[in-house]
Order: C-alpha cells, then sequence, then structure tokens
C-alpha cells in the first residue's frame, strides 16, 4: 500500500495539456487526477539529470498516445503497463485498467477501444477513460457509454 | 572559498532547485505539490536546468580564461569537470589561452606516417596512384593507412619507374619500391610495429604485396601540463636572464620544418625534455633534449640538427648570450629491462578473460595482451614524466625508483578507466633504483609481465 496522505496533495497550477489565461489553480484529489493524466500523456519528466534524485524520471509514465491503431488483440498486454505506471505516484492506493473492445461512442465521438483506468486514493476513487481510434488517443474523464 | 575560487566550480542541480523553489515560496507563489511530474515542478525543473547549465557554462569560462592551471582542452583531465576527459580530444579554452595570450599553439595528434615496402609480384606492370592503396595493419583495431606521393619513390630493387599523364605511376613487375604512407585517422592508435602493415585494396592484382620494415609513428596531442609548461617558458624569450627555459622553449617547439614557437607549419618534432645545466664555470652550456620515447634512440640527427639550429642561429630572438657557447645533444638513453607479475580481476578486463596466469612471451588472448600492451604504454609514460637525468638530481645526475615503476604499472587505465591492478612485484630492476647519469635518460627496455587474473 502506498503512502496516501491527503495533506500531501497539494496545490499546482490547473493544466491538463495547458494552463488556462488566469493561470487558475487546482487542489487536493483533482490534483492527483491531473497528475495521473500526465502521467499517462508522458514516458518521462524532467529530472533525469545526473545529479537529479529523481532516478526514476526516464521511466516516469506510460504515454498511451502510441497505442493510437494498435491491433485490438495486441490491446490485452497494455493494462498491466498502465496500471503500473499509475501506481508510481504514491498517493494511488489501487489501479485497475480493463480493456473495451469494438465500436464505442465516447462524448460524442466514434473510437475502436478504450481503456477504463479506475484508481482510488485516500480522498476517493476516480476514473480515466483511454479511447483509442486508429490515429488518435484521448483521454477522458467519467465512464464509458 | 573566495568569491573567485567560487566562480571555478558549477553549482550543482540541486543547489539551483532549492534556490529556485526558495525564491519561489519568497515571491508568494502557492504551489505545494512538488510530486515529480507536476505542472509546478516541472515548470520550475525546466527553469531549474536551464539555471544550472548556465552555472556550468559560467564556472567553464572562468576557469578556461583565469589561469593556464584551471584552463582545459577536450580531453584533459579537468578536476573542475570529471566527464571532460572522456570527450574527443580537441582544441578548446586552453589552446585558445596558450596561443592568444602566450604565443605557445598545443601540438596537436598527428597522422602515423612512415613507409612501406610495394612489391610487384605479379606477372604484368600495376600503375597506382596517390591514395589509391588501402594498407591495414595487424595491430590493435586494424588501423588503415593510404599511400602519399613519393617525391620521388625510392626503389627497393633495380628497375624503372614510369610516371603516367594522369599522376598515376607504373610499376614494372617485380620491382619493389619505398611508398610513404599516412594512417586516414589521427593519433597513436594508429601507430604500426614493423611488420604489421600489409595491402588490402582490391584494385591490386594478386602477387602485388607491402610491408613495413619501419615503425610507422604518430604523435600524440601534447599533455596538459608540459604544455601550460611550454607556455610559460614562452615569456623566457624576452628575458635576458632567463636563456636556460629560451632553450628549453625553443627546443620544444621546434617543428621539422625548421621553424618553432607559434609556427603551424611542418610538425612537431616532439621534444619533449629539455636538460639545461644549471652552472657553467667555462661558458659553456650543455643542452640535453629528449622526446617521450627517449634520445638518441628516438630523435634523428636530422632533427638534433634542426633543434641545434634554432637555438643557436637566434631565428628571431637571442637565445644564445654571445658570451655562452652552447652544445646541443640528444639525451644518452639509459635501458631499463623490466620484470614484473601483478594481479587483477579477469571481471574487469575489458572485453572479459578467463583467470589464470598469463605471462607477455606466452602468447595470451588478445583482452589480456590488450592489458599487457596498456601497463607497458603507462610505464613508457611515466618514464617520459621523468626529467633528463632523473628525479633526487646532484649536479644533473639522479635515479628512476623501482617504486614509481611499481605505481604506474597499478595505475594502468584502459580507455581513461581503472583495470583495478593490485599486489605489483617488480623483479627486474632488483635494486631499490635505476641510476641516471648526467644527461642521460631512462626508457623502456625488454619487458617480461606476469599477469594474475583471479
Amino acid at each position: 500500500m502506498a503512502t496516501n496522505d491527503p495533506s500531501l496533495y497539494g496545490r499546482d497550477i490547473r493544466c491538463l495539456d495547458d494552463a488556462d489565461a488566469l493561470f487558475s489553480d487546482v487542489t487536493g484529489l483533482d490534483v492527483v487526477i491531473q497528475d495521473v493524466y500526465h502521467r499517462l500523456t508522458n514516458d518521462s519528466v524532467l529530472g533525469s539529470t545526473p545529479d537529479a534524485p529523481n532516478v526514476d524520471a526516464d521511466n516516469w509514465g506510460f504515454d498511451v498516445t502510441k497505442l493510437a491503431g494498435m491491433a485490438i488483440t495486441d490491446l490485452a498486454t497494455i493494462p498491466p503497463l498502465i496500471s503500473a505506471a499509475v501506481q508510481k505516484d504514491p498517493r494511488i492506493a489501487t489501479c485497475d485498467v480493463s480493456v473495451q473492445r469494438g465500436t464505442l461512442r465516447i462524448a460524442g465521438q466514434l473510437w475502436s477501444a478504450a481503456l477504463i483506468v479506475t484508481a482510488t486514493t485516500a480522498l476517493g476513487p476516480f476514473a480515466l477513460i483511454v479511447a483509442i481510434g486508429d490515429t488518435t488517443v484521448k483521454i477522458f474523464s467519467g465512464s464509458a457509454t | 572559498m573566495t568569491a573567485f575560487t567560487d566562480r571555478l566550480v558549477p553549482e550543482t542541480i540541486d543547489a539551483v532547485r532549492s534556490k529556485l523553489r526558495g525564491y519561489l515560496v519568497a515571491a508568494g507563489s502557492l504551489i505545494t505539490d512538488w510530486i515529480l511530474g507536476g505542472v509546478g515542478q516541472q515548470t520550475s525543473e525546466a527553469f531549474s536546468q536551464s539555471l544550472w547549465q548556465e552555472s556550468v557554462e559560467v564556472s567553464s569560462l572562468v576557469r578556461g580564461y583565469a589561469s593556464l592551471d584551471t584552463s582545459t582542452d577536450p580531453g584533459d583531465a579537468d578536476p573542475y569537470d570529471p566527464a571532460n576527459v572522456g570527450l574527443a580530444p580537441g582544441p578548446g579554452y586552453l589552446s585558445q589561452k596558450g596561443e592568444g595570450d602566450y604565443g605557445t599553439p598545443r601540438n596537436e595528434e598527428t597522422f602515423a606516417t612512415g613507409q612501406a615496402t610495394l612489391t610487384n609480384g605479379y606477372s604484368a606492370a600495376v600503375a597506382f596512384s596517390p591514395g589509391s592503396l588501402t594498407f591495414t595493419s595487424s595491430g590493435t583495431g586494424n588501423p588503415t593507412y593510404r599511400n602519399l606521393a613519393g617525391s620521388p619513390y625510392t626503389k627497393v630493387t633495380g628497375g624503372t619507374l614510369t610516371a603516367n599523364p594522369d599522376g598515376s605511376v607504373t610499376l614494372p613487375a617485380g620491382i619493389a619500391i619505398y611508398l610513404p604512407v599516412q594512417a586516414e585517422v589521427k593519433g597513436v592508435a594508429s601507430n604500426a610495429s614493423p611488420g604489421q602493415i600489409s595491402l588490402t585494396t582490391t584494385l591490386a592484382p594478386t602477387g602485388v604485396t607491402a610491408t613495413n620494415a619501419a615503425s610507422i609513428l604518430a604523435s600524440a596531442r601534447e599533455d596538459a601540463d608540459p604544455y601550460r609548461e611550454r607556455c610559460r617558458q614562452a615569456a623566457s624569450l624576452t628575458s635576458p636572464n632567463g636563456p636556460a627555459d629560451s632553450y628549453r622553449y625553443l627546443a620544444t617547439s621546434a617543428r621539422d620544418d625548421g621553424t618553432w614557437g607559434n609556427s603551424k607549419t611542418g610538425n612537431p618534432i616532439g621534444v619533449t625534455r629539455v636538460y639545461v645545466n644549471e652552472a657553467s664555470s667555462t661558458g659553456i652550456a650543455a643542452v640535453a633534449i629528449a622526446k617521450r620515447t627517449g634520445g638518441v634512440s628516438a630523435i634523428s640527427t636530422d632533427e638534433l640538427a634542426i633543434v641545434d639550429d634554432i637555438i643557436r642561429t637566434n631565428p628571431g630572438v637571442i637565445a644564445v648570450p654571445n658570451t655562452i657557447t652552447i652544445s646541443v645533444v640528444r639525451a644518452t638513453d639509459t635501458t631499463i629491462a623490466l620484470t614484473y607479475s601483478v594481479k587483477g580481476k579477469a571481471s574487469l578486463v575489458p572485453g572479459g578473460a578467463t583467470p589464470g596466469t598469463y605471462t607477455t612471451g606466452g602468447s595470451p588472448p588478445d583482452n589480456v595482451q590488450a592489458v599487457f600492451d596498456a601497463i607497458q604504454a603507462n610505464v613508457i609514460d611515466y618514464l617520459a614524466s621523468v626529467e633528463i637525468g632523473g628525479n633526487d638530481q646532484t649536479a644533473g645526475a639522479g635515479y628512476i625508483y623501482t617504486a614509481d615503476l611499481s605505481t604506474a604499472i597499478v595505475t594502468t587505465t584502459m580507455s581513461n578507466v581503472s583495470v583495478g591492478l593490485y599486489d605489483p612485484a617488480v623483479t627486474l630492476p632488483a635494486t631499490s633504483s635505476t641510476s641516471i647519469a648526467a644527461m642521460h635518460d631512462g626508457i623502456l627496455g625488454s619487458v617480461n609481465g606476469t599477469l594474475v587474473l583471479v
């Protein structure tokens, strides 16, 4: 079980793909959700210099954009990788990832598959949907329809 | 520490991070999520790394231009920057400072050059042009060489060479000539011992062969410390009280076309050590010179004549005062035969090795032979660092201590990495020191080594 003190969640700049014009902030569980979103869009982060203490910065996350166009049958190998990447965040208690195959309608768009990422923290659970198409991958909050 | 010495060393990335985070807190930043990968953490990390790189550059600049002692070129050992020694050797701050401030360019590494013997054993004449033939050495790394133009070609056996309009030369059947060759890559890694090179070009018909009767040698880049010393000696050219340093400077900067100082024509003769007798009641000054690999055995009479001429005939400076008679000679080589044994870990031998006992004369595997070669090179480097006359001199005569040879053996490195040798035992020289007479230098003689790998 990871260390999971809610008081450590802190405050950060609100930024999924970009910050807003006012550089508004985000707190609590949303900080964790935002960081998991970034962990699913970046393999590595800054801090990997020899002097840096962050020795795992090169293998920090799992960039799901490389799943675009992946054969449906191959997707079965992906959930453990994503689960392991998400659980590198010490605030994540558990993370389950399941695969949904077939044509899916998510937020009004059609996708060929989706990965449902469900994680729990001390402040409660949350879910992210990794929608996978032939040429694009997009992450949504909520559940698949 | 002073404000100046603080500038010699770059800040650590951790120090920069801490400072920047302190500034952010002082500026009222509300960010408290500093987990790796957070938006605020990544934003500040981008600034931290930029500032850190700037700190590295600034300290490098300060070291580069502050003094000869702190300045380095890429590839030199730098106590402030451990990564510098691993860079490809080339001109940098030190070369720039030495040439700009002291008018003394650093001697860079050269192409290995020498002579091959090309024999046409084919049944008909064969034509070749400068650069058209390729030779390969059987030595480590199998360096390659190309033929240069002969001016003119020297024949080993009789016959007539024909110069063709296209610049090629026709070599009749049964004729052998000496062919000047040059390595394709600079550096001593392309050195070849006698008999190591052979013709590999596919353009030559069967029967055309080549070998080398003499070594094909390059000069390594001048080490940093001797270069710094040479830069300082350059100032002695204007000093009426410092002719000894003048002689040293002229000898060590002498080039094979008769130029010296900041000349870039020709190639460095490669004199690295100069002895000048300290006092003379007769007005006769003696100067002995030696290269890295020795005196008489390494310096040709032509090279001695060039150095002698540069020192005596005051080419632009008055190096020799009118009241002085000067004698320039090659240092006499005192050959030191070496028999040693040393232990090491088989796992540390580059490329791997099987535990066991190996000897230099026992045709060891290539990886082990490479260790023997590195040990020998390290001992030669050590001997080359000892002044003419040895250590602890009295009236120009001193000693080379056997313990120092042991140290040279165990401090052997390969590709700048220690081989981890230990427990050296030198049985020859059998005494604790070897006497080196005045104007003599120590060179390595026959070597019998035993390497015990565990």
